[in-house]
């Protein structure tokens, strides 16, 4: 018993707790404020000409207000929700459930419709919007065949409406949920499918109560891109007469005086995108999605049979036709038209390689900027992971949901004022003038592509550093791994097909974007979007068929390639 | 003088938000070559340790030394990349984009280049997995992903490694298995392990040492028998085992209850909690005994006994199969060894 | 986080900024050739081949035979115009093109460090605004004032037109008969042109140019009323003057209001295309005309440059073949010595709206405003 007493007392009384609490708790600071300064440095240049724009609300103008108020300003309030629910809707049904109908059934085509159904993503809206309008327009071809057939009296609808405006919208920017759908679906289990069918749920309640709440968070990311999109879009809806804020923006901008009021309408639409992505986290709730080693078994596909089997294949195929093969077909004879109108090149031979050497050098080089920018704040935010650090990221992903205009001109106006300091200084300093160094030049543009385009580069590379497990990271540095090695052997790996997505995601929208191009492109530095919207405005849809087509073939090949990369 | 332990911590207090101390003063020394359980129930702050040992935390107060040098204190500070500190996760964290080879490589950057692919497949030895070199993680099952975990957290020869509940994600019979294994794999390679569980049974089969914790603090440290035996107090009696509490006087070395008079471990005096093991117990049918048997639950390798003495207090008794029992027998329950009590 | 992933991280950072600013120094200001309209509009001509692209350009200027232009004219037979100037005096045009309200914008944000020497615009409006911010130089030239009569320039000559277009109606002859004609912009409220009417959005310059002419001459209260009744005809509202004419043709209205020079470019192609031309207010105020007019900026780096191609388009650049500015898009010319294409000449007499065409910029905010409390350009059932 002694013994066991001597046991007891040495075990039990040498390293006893319940030591007294400090009452200074301490800090190690200089570890953090490293990362810090980092997080601040990437995001704070983003946050600028957002903030310069937000700032102008403090600033209103009673008599504008008052006159746009009793004006334009509730249709065009009206317009922006109607395209909102309109396309949000109809984002969600096309993406959703094209992207079930491939990944749970088959039928015919499906393999090739699995990739293909992406392809409208290389569209810009303003491009089957024009082409929408010139077929279906009075004097277009089918309301001329059908006068033809049926008289001059036949009825056809009025395309001038926020239906063709919604439903061009939808068809384009449906593969953004559907991509993030169809991922969604693939990684979900097969055991928590067997487990419901198991249960007695049919097919069709599997999937409404379990794969698609499943799928929600990813749906919902897909819906918020598309919804974005449309907030911002002001070429589109101009084709169809249909004021929306960010046109009403646009035009309200060039109406000169009112500059002033159009800032502030863009005030008016940052808090609106900001109620998007408000909703947009509640739909998606508090998960994280991390992949544990080893991947589960899928669900098997269904066989179609019979009608329904064609009913699909004729589904998609429409949706394809429609958003995709038969504008292509029309640009394409237009292009062929007028090449053969324009003679042996010439003037169009060098305009055409002019464009697209520049629209290739500039997104290529935003590209690049968007996604290093974006990992380096994304890999910060890992290292110092809160809700501060987080919340700021989702600041600086803000842009996304500007028009581009107002990215334009917050960023035109944050450069001028830059460049004038940089003026003053120089000559205070040494007596030169510097001109003009950022505003109009390449920076400048690929600054506001940057501020423009974060939310996609960085959605992509944080998604895709999901993937990255804390503990392995956590693991890595026990390894000795120091942060350099940790970003260059562990994360940049792990991510590299999320930045290659981020990449191409970025290269195409800065291919099809317009506005902020319009407003901030070096002298002499034309786009290819900008020189078919200046063309396809005036009618001459012939003439923008040719940069249109070039748009639509370059912004395919990445698209071709996110496929490969997702498959 | 015997060596410095290869760990020590000093009064190790965090604290999560203004509510949450996840560690309340926690100090404790571990020796070179010793394999030390942190056993505890869930959100007792054992992984919290784990990751103040390791470097992925730092502590509000205290100090943190590792092989006599100060990690984590006052002045000091070595990240985790510094410490030579291995650490295997739950999720094993291998990293899905290397061979097995090369996430044992991963480590060996400070060695040099010629000795590092002797050393990996000296670690692959040790750990059983010679021919595996060339696979992918995801090709691996669990066991073996544990053990590639293991090897790579052993290769760069690390002061200390730390296990995060390294079995809960194994399934039962490959648990016990993989439990001996690593345990022999530790041992041969001298390794002084620290590792972490909510489950006594695992600590106790695995460990030389246990620590037990709860909210925050170390209640008991000692070898599992002791710790088992011998409890601190009622919480690590309970958390440990299956425990009886009788009402008793004690006085001195001995302790009177409803099962009579019984030696004490520890002397206590006034009126105590006497914690009688089921196992203690042993029983003897008896038409005069003082207790009644109320049911008996056959295990195969044991059974359990549901008791209530005369003055109706609950026991439940553990016994051999060979002892047939029906309820409403009569027995006479006597207790093995002294029994430990705690004031109340 | 340690100090040295802070160092890697800067230099990753600062390598990347000076690959952009190499980049943004680098980039070539070319001279972008337009493409090509449907070149059936205008007569195929030999378009000389177009300059190569220059090379390093840097932000400032060299002094070298360049200029520097906005220009919110994007048709591509503008080049043939340009290329002749560059031709005959050896000076380089380069264009930046774009609408006449983002060039302002853009000159107006960009202030004294603009890289543009001179503004073309396709509105006098454009012209007085940038004018009227002091940022357009005062060119006193006797080629200009003895090319360009008076009411064609700015009477401080800060900007000059070079070329006129007229707005009036155009009709489908077999859908309105002669007596039915209107004579004015006034009578297109008439509610017999309900369901007939073709108009261009208000979102465009030329819709505004008209509107603010109309403030001037008639006052905005009247010029609500009138605006209003077009609105209340419910009217096509098309964005293309010449889908304007297009959807006359086929029946899709019977009147619209368009430039001149669209239906001179239609008819150049065909002849049989059924849409007349009228001239409007011709008892009244006299049809609204608006200019493409010039104007070198205050701060323009190579003034002499722009004065001469100013003066050049005031005298060379007249005519009425492809390679003049009025010739190359059927629009009359300015200078009273020039000739006129007889295609548009056959149009007949006009007499038109004296006003000064500062007031278009003057009541440009105005007509805007008058627009959007009209209504004007909202389709009826939109948002309904």
């Amino acid at each position: 018993m002694t013994s066991t007493r001597a046991q007891i007392t040495t075990t039990s009384t040498a390293h006893v707790s319940s030591g007294t609490r400090p009452a200074v708790a301490r800090r190690f600071w200089p570890r953090h404020w490293g990362v810090w300064a980092l997080i601040l440095t990437l995001t704070v240049p983003v946050l600028v000409p957002l903030v310069v724009v937000a700032l102008e609300i403090a600033t209103p103008t009673p008599a504008i207000w008052s006159h746009i108020w009793a004006t334009v300003l509730p249709t065009m309030l009206r317009n922006t929700l109607l395209l909102l629910l309109g396309v949000g809707g109809g984002t969600f049904l096309l993406g959703t459930g094209l992207a079930w109908l491939v990944t749970a059934y088959r039928f015919p085509g499906r393999g090739l419709f699995d990739w293909m159904l992406l392809l409208p993503m290389a569209m810009p809206g303003y491009i089957l919007a024009f082409v929408f309008v010139a077929t279906f327009d009075f004097v277009g071809p089918v309301q001329s065949a059908l006068r033809a057939w049926f008289g001059a009296e036949v009825w056809f609808p009025n395309i001038y409406t926020p239906v063709s405006a919604i439903l061009v919208l939808s068809l384009v920017l449906y593969p953004y949920v559907y991509l993030l759908a169809r991922a969604a679906f693939r990684e979900q289990s097969a055991t928590t499918f067997d487990a419901a069918r198991a249960m007695g749920y049919s097919r069709t309640r599997t999937f409404f109560r379990l794969v698609l709440p499943l799928a929600r968070p990813s749906i919902a990311a897909g819906v918020t891109l598309a919804l974005m999109e449309t907030l911002t879009d002001f070429a589109t809806v101009r084709f169809f007469n249909v004021p929306t804020l960010s046109e009403g923006i646009f035009r309200i901008w060039e109406g000169m005086m009112n500059r002033q009021a159009a800032m502030e309408l863009a005030s008016l639409l940052f808090f609106a995108a900001l109620i998007v992505i408000l909703v947009e986290r509640g739909l998606r709730g508090r998960a994280r999605f991390y992949q544990t080693g080893g991947r589960s078994r899928r669900p098997d596909p269904v066989r179609l049979r019979g009608l329904r089997c064609w009913l699909a294949t004729g589904v998609c195929g429409g949706v394809l036709l429609v958003a995709f093969v038969l504008p292509t077909l029309q640009l394409t004879f237009w292009t062929l038209d007028e090449i053969r109108k324009a003679g042996a090149g010439g003037t169009l031979n060098v305009a055409f390689r002019q464009y697209v050497g520049t629209t290739f050098m500039l997104a290529a080089v935003a590209a690049l900027v968007a996604v290093a920018w974006s990992f380096l704040l994304a890999h910060a935010v890992r290292l110092r992971d809160g809700r501060m650090a987080r919340v700021t990221v989702r600041l600086a992903t803000l842009g996304y949901a500007m028009p581009g205009a107002v990215v334009g001109v917050g960023v035109l106006l944050t450069l001028t004022t830059l460049d004038r300091a940089i003026n003053g200084l120089a000559f205070a300093g040494w007596g030169i003038t510097t001109g003009l160094l950022l505003t109009g030049s390449l920076i400048g543009l690929i600054y506001a592509y940057v501020v423009r385009f974060m939310a996609v580069s960085y959605n992509s590379v944080e998604a895709s550093l999901d993937k990255v497990t804390p503990s392995m990271t956590m693991a890595a540095r026990c390894l000795g791994a120091r942060p350099a090695r940790l970003l260059w052997r562990i994360h940049l790996p792990l991510v590299s097909t999320g930045i290659i997505t981020s990449a191409t995601l970025v290269f195409v929208d800065v291919m099809k974007e317009l506005p902020a191009t319009l407003l901030l492109r070096p002298f002499g530095m034309d786009t290819l979007s900008i020189w078919a919207y200046l063309l396809a405005s005036e009618g001459f849809w012939e003439a923008a068929a040719v940069p249109s087509l070039t748009i639509l073939a370059v912004g395919v090949i990445p698209v071709l390639f996110l496929m490969r990369l997702n498959r | 003088m015997a060596v410095a332990p290869i760990i020590e911590l000093h009064n190790l207090c965090k604290r999560y938000g203004a509510d949450i101390q996840a560690v309340a003063g926690v100090s404790l020394a571990v020796e070179r070559g010793q394999l030390l359980a942190l056993l505890g129930p869930s959100g007792c702050g054992k992984s919290t340790m784990l990751r103040l040992i390791a470097g992925l935390e730092t502590p509000d107060s205290g100090e943190v030394w590792l092989e006599g040098n100060c990690a984590a204190g006052l002045r000091a500070w070595l990240p985790p990349e510094a410490r030579r500190v291995g650490m295997v996760f739950q999720d094993y964290a291998l990293f899905p984009h290397l061979t097995v080879q090369q996430n044992i490589l991963f480590p060996l950057n400070g060695m040099r280049p010629r000795e590092r692919h002797p050393r990996v497949a000296a670690m692959l030895d040790l750990v059983g997995l010679e021919s595996l070199d060339e696979r992918y993680p995801h090709q691996l099952s669990g066991g073996q992903q544990q053990r590639v975990a293991l090897a790579r957290a052993l290769a760069p020869n690390p002061t200390v490694v730390l296990l995060d509940e390294p079995f809960s994600n194994l399934d039962v019979t490959l648990r016990n298995q993989m439990r001996d294994e690593v345990r022999q794999i530790l041992q041969s390679a001298g390794a002084t392990t620290l590792f972490v569980t909510h489950d006594q049974e695992e600590a106790f089969a695995f460990a030389d040492t246990v620590a037990v914790m709860f909210a925050g603090e170390i209640a008991q440290v000692g070898p599992p028998r002791a710790i088992y035996l011998y409890p601190a107090s009622r919480e690590v009696a309970a958390f440990v085992g299956e425990a009886n509490f009788l009402a008793g006087t004690a006085d001195g070395n001995q302790v009177t209850c409803a099962l009579g008079r019984l030696p004490l471990a520890v002397p206590l005096y006034g009126r105590v909690d006497v914690l009688v093991r089921p196992e203690a117990l042993l029983l003897q049918p008896d038409p005069a005994g003082t207790a009644r048997v109320e049911q008996v639950t056959f295990s195969g390798r044991d059974q359990t006994v549901q008791l209530t003495l005369n003055d109706g207090t609950r026991l439940r008794a553990r016994s051999s199969p060979l002892l047939e029992l029906s309820p409403g027998t009569q027995v006479h329950p006597t207790v093995q060894g002294p029994v430990m009590a705690y004031s109340v | 986080m340690t100090r040295r992933t802070i160092h890697t991280m800067v230099h990753l950072l600062s390598g990347l900024l000076i690959l952009v600013l190499l980049a943004a120094c680098g980039a070539p200001a070319a001279d972008v050739p337009a493409a090509e309209t449907p070149a059936a509009e205008t007569p195929a001509a030999d378009v000389p081949a177009a300059e190569t692209p220059a090379a390093e350009t840097p932000a400032t200027p060299t002094g070298d035979a360049v200029v520097n232009v906005y220009s919110a004219r994007h048709y591509g037979a503008v080049e043939a115009v340009f290329n002749r100037f560059t031709e005959e005096t050896g000076i380089e045009v380069r264009l930046s093109q774009g609408s006449v309200q983002s060039l302002v914008e853009r000159i107006l944000a960009e202030g004294p460090q603009t890289p543009a020497d001179a503004f073309i615009s396709i509105d006098a409006g454009g012209l007085w605004l940038i004018a009227n911010e002091g940022l357009l130089e005062p060119i006193e030239s006797e080629v200009l004032t003895e090319n360009i009569p008076d009411i064609l320039r700015d009477p401080e000559n800060r900007w000059f037109g070079l070329s006129q277009r007229v707005r009036t109606i155009m009709y489908n002859p077999d859908a309105v008969g002669a007596e039915e004609v209107p004579a004015t912009y006034a009578d297109l409220a008439d509610p017999q042109w309900r369901d007939r009417l073709c108009l261009r959005p208000a979102t465009h310059i030329y819709t505004i140019a008209l509107v603010a002419g109309m403030i001037s001459n008639r006052g905005e209260a009247e010029t609500e009323e009138i605006v209003q009744g077009w609105v209340a005809n419910n009217p096509t509202y098309l964005d293309s003057d010449t889908r304007i004419l297009e959807t006359v043709a086929a029946g899709g209205c019977d009147v619209a209001i368009a430039n001149h020079y669209y239906l001179g470019r239609i008819l150049n192609e065909d002849p049989d295309f059924p849409v007349e031309v009228t001239w409007a207010n011709q008892e009244t105020t006299g049809v609204h005309r608006n200019i493409i007019g010039m104007g070198v900026l205050q701060s323009a780096r190579n003034k002499e440059n722009a004065v001469r191609l100013l003066e050049w388009l005031a005298t060379e650049g007249q005519g009425a073949t492809p390679d003049t500015l009025p010739g190359s898009n059927f629009e009359f010319p300015v200078n009273p010595d020039a000739e006129v294409d007889p295609l548009i000449a056959g149009f007949g007499e006009w007499t038109v709206d004296p006003i000064d065409l500062n007031e278009y910029g003057r009541n440009q905010a105005a007509a805007i405003q008058l627009l959007e409390r009209a209504g004007y350009g909202f389709a009826e059932t939109a948002g309904q």
